[in-house]
């Protein structure tokens, strides 16, 4: 008995399979490829540049989206189940790059939101990546976010929660003066 | 019952009981053999029966002599209920803090774990993708050539051995397999095709080339 060299497609041609079991199965075991993996943050971070999944996940997202919207107003209890598998590796996936990007987030709160990552992680080559690839995922994450379901909006929340947290003080109580006088225009055109 | 007689009573039973049109009872047959076995194997791994893998992976083979082409599906699933039970038993975190501390059992754990680590991870590993592998060609060629139900039936089938094997890859490649796992996934050239992340080919999807 061999492996074969199409270890990776195979796990990414179950992840799009028809099978709901199947896909749920495989979603399950990359995410534990990813958040128990490798304990170098060099090795980690190539696994993660070889699974290439913010990009498979991101394309999984649409479809599924796609395909929600396309159908009937009856709720598919299992694609919902399967979106929100997804939202669970994207949310695994997200951790661990931050984890690599050790990342400090600002945001600029002018007319148009500006997002930055910054790193302090002493390894400078890794935290860049990192960040960079944190970067592309992070609307995939808004997409679960607006998920009209909350199991499946949930699911990435461990990951919002992470990334919220290395805001600074200063920054929130802007961003807070900025919600509050948007709020206030808003009630001074319904008076 | 001795090691050598056990492994061709599994066999026979199984093969026999996959013939009956109910499979039920080869369903609970299967469930009890790899419940029995898994604690046979934690009892005498290593030191009495060092080939327990060895020789689960030679029933899994098709015999020479038989007409089939592949892999023993009820052996196949045997084998995956037994590397299920085992790794739950001694590596699944959560099922060990359930339990009450047990030094015996601690150390039992930590023995099983480092034996199959340093002897026989790696060929489970390759056991359970290339049976994988195997099966989703199957689901593939059922899907497209499908309609009877008899090939209905063989799909379900195939679908089952695929979903347990995905299990059984999942319950260990967070332990101690993963350096062997991730090894095999970068060696190589690998292409990830388009149209096997959309399972309707008229979206747009991300294609995603890798090459090592």
């Amino acid at each position: 008995m061999t492996v074969t060299p199409t270890t990776v497609p195979l796990l990414f041609t179950l992840l799009s399979d028809t099978s709901l079991p199947i896909r749920l199965a495989t979603s399950l075991a990359l995410l534990r490829i990813v958040s128990k993996g490798l304990k170098e943050p060099e090795d980690k971070l190539q696994l993660i540049k070889v699974l290439s999944l913010g990009q498979v996940i991101d394309a999984l997202e649409t479809t599924t989206r796609t395909q929600r919207s396309a159908g009937s107003s009856e709720i598919d209890e299992g694609e919902e189940s399967y979106r929100e598998a997804l939202g669970r590796l994207l949310n695994v996936l997200g951790l661990e790059l931050a984890k690599l990007a050790d990342v400090c987030l600002h945001v600029s709160f002018d007319s148009s939101f500006e997002l930055t990552l910054y790193q302090e992680n002493a390894n400078e080559k890794i935290s860049s990546e990192a960040s960079g690839m944190l970067t592309h995922i992070l609307p995939v994450m808004l997409q679960f976010m607006a998920d009209e379901y909350d199991d499946t909006c949930s699911t990435i929340f461990p990951l919002l929660s992470n990334l919220l947290s290395g805001v600074s003080t200063p920054l929130i109580a802007r961003g807070l003066v900025l919600i509050l006088s948007i709020v206030q225009t808003q009630s001074e055109d319904i008076v | 019952m001795d090691q050598p007689n056990l492994l061709p009573l599994v066999r026979s039973k199984l093969y026999y009981l996959s013939l009956k049109p109910d499979s039920r009872y080869c369903t609970v047959l299967r469930n009890k053999f790899s419940h029995t076995l898994t604690l046979f194997f934690l009892c005498t791994y290593v030191e009495q029966w060092s080939t327990f893998f060895t020789d689960l992976f030679i029933l899994i083979r098709p015999a020479e002599s038989s007409s089939q082409p592949t892999y023993n599906r009820h052996i196949s699933l045997l084998f995956f209920h037994i590397v299920l039970e085992i790794s739950g038993e001694v590596a699944d975190n959560m099922i060990k803090s359930a339990r009450t501390y047990n030094a015996v059992r601690n150390t039992r754990d930590a023995r099983v774990r480092d034996a199959v680590r340093e002897r026989d991870a790696a060929r489970i590993n390759e056991a359970v993708l290339t049976i994988v592998a195997d099966g989703t060609e199957k689901m593939s060629r059922l899907r497209k050539n499908g309609g009877s139900s008899e090939s209905e039936r063989e799909l379900d089938g195939v679908v089952e051995v695929v979903d347990w094997g995905i299990r059984t890859f999942g319950s260990y490649v967070g332990m101690s397999m993963v350096r062997c796992c991730v090894f095999m996934l970068m060696l190589g050239f690998f292409r990830l095709d388009r149209h096997q992340l959309d399972r309707h080919s008229d979206n747009r999807a991300t294609v995603v080339y890798l090459i090592i």
